[in-house]
């Protein structure tokens, strides 16, 4: 067994106690999987039957679970993700795809196949090098929308590490560009809006690889041996409820999703999320999302009943007021989603925390990308995604006490605790005096107080672990030597926040370093 | 699939108590107090709700995720270079559940040109071909058809429960139909119709045929060749959206029919139809009131006898629902109601919902329904049903009421054969 599966098991094993798992980040990009890449499998998007399996199955299955949410089962020892084929922590700005992202236009495309989408064409096309691309188009009446939500979506999801397709724009001349295209696309296409030079406006989307298939939100494929882990209880994928919500993808679902297999010496699988153009405020379709998207499932059985059962005056908040605010606790994808299901606060504070990545300057860069026409409607676009941002910020951090980047030092003989309130960095609290509760497992609950500076930056007096110090525990086996210290914000919220939980190691030294901890 | 849903077809009235008892109680039994009536009068044209649909809903699911797409999309393009568009669904009125298959030339062109042939048959034994070609202005049509076991109640007020049996209906026409908008809201239609209609009594050992269980004063034209020539005109006026998604609008309608007959000692008529509603929203559009009345009234302008299947009646899914159709029969027919409706769902995109129905329909029938207002008996029926709506009408609802015979199950769909 690999060592990181194993790692996982010692974790699922010891999952709410105090033991800990001392685990590295893996540098690989991508999990190499331990044998040829699984066997492709026919797409489901079937959203009959996603409405079936979550809406029968899932509620009969959940009478033989526990209703305690069990965490994430994949975390690090920094409550983190380790990068692989589902998810990338991205130190530099990736929003850049890797190679090409447009196909060559020097030589007309061969149309490989073309079906109608929602009404929309897509057409998959191969230019002069050999590449294939899929296109999609903006609905008539309402040029720009979805072919924007794409491009923006695409730009934001990459950069927060998650497997996208490259999607750039496109403006070609269909007359010139298709070569023999059959009559009816060319009545298709005739449907759709030009621009005065006579140019369809497109979102060219290309993937590398092969597709082996959709992948679902729970469980796992069993023709992949790399892919041990039920999908329900990874957490970028509970995670990227946070993500999801932030950017409106209403439209994640099973038959949104792609498994790409990346053949080379270490043949691996890569997912993908697809069905880009219902994010932002475009729906199917190319059409405008509409007041309930993303506040309501499209089969809530539980509203249904309410209102069935009170005749109508039963009304969630959306339907009394057309511009409800955006609540990121509450975001609703249009389908039911057995990993976002999962969810727990860790898993939401680890999500948000993808989204506090992303710069202004990156949203508004994403933006620019899909060169709008209107400025104005850009401009909106881009304070639209702030405003959200900060609001999932304000709704996930103070759920939990967020200090990042925790490292143990000394002040003489005295512990401390150096670290970076994310309330503060983020501007969800103000700079200056700030108390935490501390609790160790070997001393009583005490009260310490720092100063942050703007940045979040402060410094805590950790406890003394006496038995440490004094050298009682040398020679003692590892497990007796861990303890814990839980340090707590103390705010007058309206939440309260969950304990960051550090996890110390004493050494031979006397002294204890930090091994690892969770949120 | 396939089989699955070809033996739910086939065993239906099994499954349906209604239609159940309806075969094994001998007249005279006193009725269940709890029954059903299966009634599908879909529009063929657009039939996502069919048994058929359902396939077809399936069917497009497979080609959404590719599988079947290129076959479907090489077998739409072969089909729209000749201007074929073949469509399957559909079933027919108080009849059951069945399949109709529409194929030709479908409406295009700057006048709507379309040449269409409609075949359909129901589990019941009713089926129908219908050929029909013209514009959205003029059309032609020839029609054959055969409706089963029809219940047959007799006329007025005075028929009970116990009093019914059974009759068939083989009816051939052709006619033409003119429609005109001058304005937006409205609509002129005119039309002209030869028809030769036979009723004979039904076949079912379990029941005493039509001849021996009325007198043929109370079964007039039964059993005879009927020939007739139809003239008609009328007017539709409607404002709003009322049955959409914005439930608001009005509506109001007027149709007269004079029929010469061409049958000896059988009396020409005229019928007068007349409607009015409206549908008021509330709530932010989730929920609304409707009000509708509507009044149905004959008159012979010779002498002879009419045939009692052109009589008004009321009864049915459509009207009266904890009665079975055509349960009241006389020379004029006068309805009302009152439906509330509120949305239980919605499709994201709008185009199909669910409402809840709390509804009363009150409604007469007797010689002169304004004399009569005092002396008949007024028949109530008071339910709740689920409708789903879309596109400006209920494409299906089912209701359970309660009336003066009992409870009612009803499921229904709009439009028809």
């Amino acid at each position: 067994m690999r060592p990181w599966a194993c790692a996982v098991c010692v974790l699922m094993a010891c999952g709410g106690t105090h033991h800990v798992m001392i685990a590295r980040l893996s540098a690989a990009t991508d999990q190499p999987a331990p044998a040829a890449l699984p066997p492709a499998r026919a797409p489901d998007s079937s959203r009959a039957g996603e409405l079936v399996r979550h809406s029968i199955v899932g509620p009969l299955q959940s009478l033989f679970r526990s209703s305690r949410r069990a965490e994430a089962y994949n975390v690090t020892s920094a409550d983190d993700v380790a990068d692989e084929g589902w998810f990338v922590s991205r130190v530099q700005d990736r929003m850049a795809p890797r190679g090409r992202e447009a196909p060559d236009t020097s030589t007309p495309w061969t149309v490989v196949s073309w079906r109608r989408v929602n009404a929309l064409p897509v057409l998959t096309i191969r230019d002069a090098v050999g590449d294939e691309y899929w296109l999609t188009f903006d609905a008539p009446a309402f040029p720009e929308l979805a072919t924007t939500a794409e491009i923006v979506t695409a730009r934001l999801y990459r950069a927060m590490g998650y497997h996208v397709p490259t999607v750039s724009l496109l403006q070609f001349d269909p007359d010139r560009q298709l070569a023999v295209p059959s009559e009816s696309l060319r009545s298709s296409l005739a449907e759709l809006r030009r621009d005065e030079a006579g140019r369809l406006r497109a979102a060219a989307h290309h993937l590398a690889g092969q597709a082996l298939g959709a992948f679902s939100f729970s469980g796992h494929r069993d023709d992949d041996p790399a892919d041990s882990i039920p999908h329900e209880h990874r957490r970028e994928l509970r995670g990227l409820y946070v993500v999801a919500a932030w950017l409106n993808h209403t439209g994640l679902f099973r038959g949104t999703t792609l498994d790409v297999g990346i053949a080379g010496k270490t043949p691996a699988v890569r997912h993908y999320l697809l069905g880009l153009e219902t994010a932002i405020d475009a729906g199917a379709g190319g059409r405008p999302k509409v007041a309930r998207m993303g506040r309501e499932a499209t089969w809530d059985a539980v509203k249904i009943t309410r209102r069935l059962l009170t005749f109508g005056f039963f009304a969630a908040p959306w339907e009394r007021h057309d511009t409800a605010t955006f609540e990121p606790g509450r975001w609703t994808p249009s389908l039911p989603n057995s990993a976002f299901d999962h969810r727990t606060t860790r898993d939401g504070y680890w999500g948000a925390k993808r989204v506090g990545g992303i710069s202004n300057e990156q949203i508004a860069a994403a933006v620019w990308a899909a060169q709008p026409s209107d400025s104005t409607r850009a401009r909106e676009l881009i304070e639209m995604l702030q405003a959200r941002r900060l609001a999932t910020i304000r709704h996930w951090y103070p759920r939990v006490t967020p200090l990042d980047d925790p490292v143990i030092g000394h002040a003489g003989l005295e512990p401390t605790l150096a670290f970076r309130d994310l309330m503060v960095a983020e501007g969800v609290a103000a700079a200056g005096p700030r108390a935490y509760r501390i609790r160790a497992s070997w001393s009583v609950s005490a009260t310490e107080r720092t100063t942050l500076s703007s940045s979040g930056g402060g410094t805590l007096a950790l406890p003394v672990w006496t038995a440490c110090s004094e050298n009682v525990l040398a020679g003692r086996p590892i497990e007796q030597r861990v303890g814990w210290i839980d340090i707590r914000g103390v705010a007058d919220l309206d939440v309260k926040p969950r304990a960051l939980r550090l996890f110390v190691l004493c050494e031979s030294g006397r002294e204890y370093r930090l091994v690892g901890w969770r949120y | 699939m396939f089989a699955g849903l070809a033996a739910l077809w086939l065993t239906f009235p099994l499954l349906s108590p209604a239609q159940d008892s309806i075969v094994v109680v001998d007249r005279g039994t006193p009725a269940p107090r709890i029954w059903s009536i299966v009634t599908f009068p879909l529009k063929v044209l657009e039939a996502p709700f069919a048994v058929a649909g359902g396939v077809a809903g399936w069917l497009a699911d497979r080609a959404e995720q590719g599988r079947w797409l290129p076959a479907a999309q090489r077998l739409r393009e072969a089909a729209a270079k000749r201007g074929v568009r073949p469509i399957v669904g559909g079933q027919g009125p108080n009849s059951g559940l069945g399949p109709s298959a529409t194929l030709g030339w479908w409406p295009h062109g700057e006048r709507a040109r379309f040449a269409l042939f409609r075949a359909g048959l129901t589990q019941r034994g009713y089926w129908l071909n219908e050929v029909r070609a013209g514009t959205d202005l003029l059309d032609v049509g020839v029609r054959v058809e055969e409706r089963s076991r029809d219940m047959f109640f007799g006329i007025g007020n005075a028929t009970s429960e116990t009093d019914w049996t059974d009759y068939r209906i083989h009816r051939v026409s052709t006619g033409t139909h003119l429609k005109v908008r001058p304005a937006a809201s409205w609509q002129l239609t005119a039309a002209l119709e030869w028809s030769r209609t036979k009723t004979w009594a039904g076949t079912d050992r379990a029941h005493v045929d039509i001849d021996s269980a009325f007198p043929s004063a109370a079964r007039p034209g039964f059993g005879i060749l009927y020939q007739a020539i139809s003239v008609a005109g009328g007017f539709r006026y409607g404002a709003g959206a009322p049955h959409a998604i914005e439930r608001h609008g009005r509506w109001i309608a007027a149709l007269y029919r004079w029929t010469g007959s061409r049958t000896n000692a059988v009396a020409d008529f005229g019928i007068w139809r007349m409607g009015a509603g409206f549908e008021l929203p509330f709530d932010h559009r989730r929920r609304s009131v409707v009000l509708g009345l509507s009044l149905e009234s004959l008159r012979p302008t010779s002498a002879g006898v009419v045939p009692f299947y052109e009589l008004p009646t009321l009864g049915g899914p459509q009207s009266l629902p904890s009665f079975r159709s055509q349960r009241f029969r006389d020379r004029d027919a006068l309805l009302g109601t009152f439906e509330y409706r509120y949305r239980l769902w919605s499709e994201p995109g709008d185009a199909i919902w669910i409402d809840g129905v709390v509804f009363t329909d009150a409604g007469v029938v007797a010689p002169h329904v304004f004399d009569g207002l005092t002396t008949a008996r007024v028949h109530q029926s008071t339910g709740f049903a689920i409708a789903v709506l879309g596109r400006g009408a209920d494409l299906g609802r089912i209701a359970i009421s309660k009336g003066a015979d009992g409870i009612g199950i009803t499921f229904a769909m709009s439009g028809g054969f």
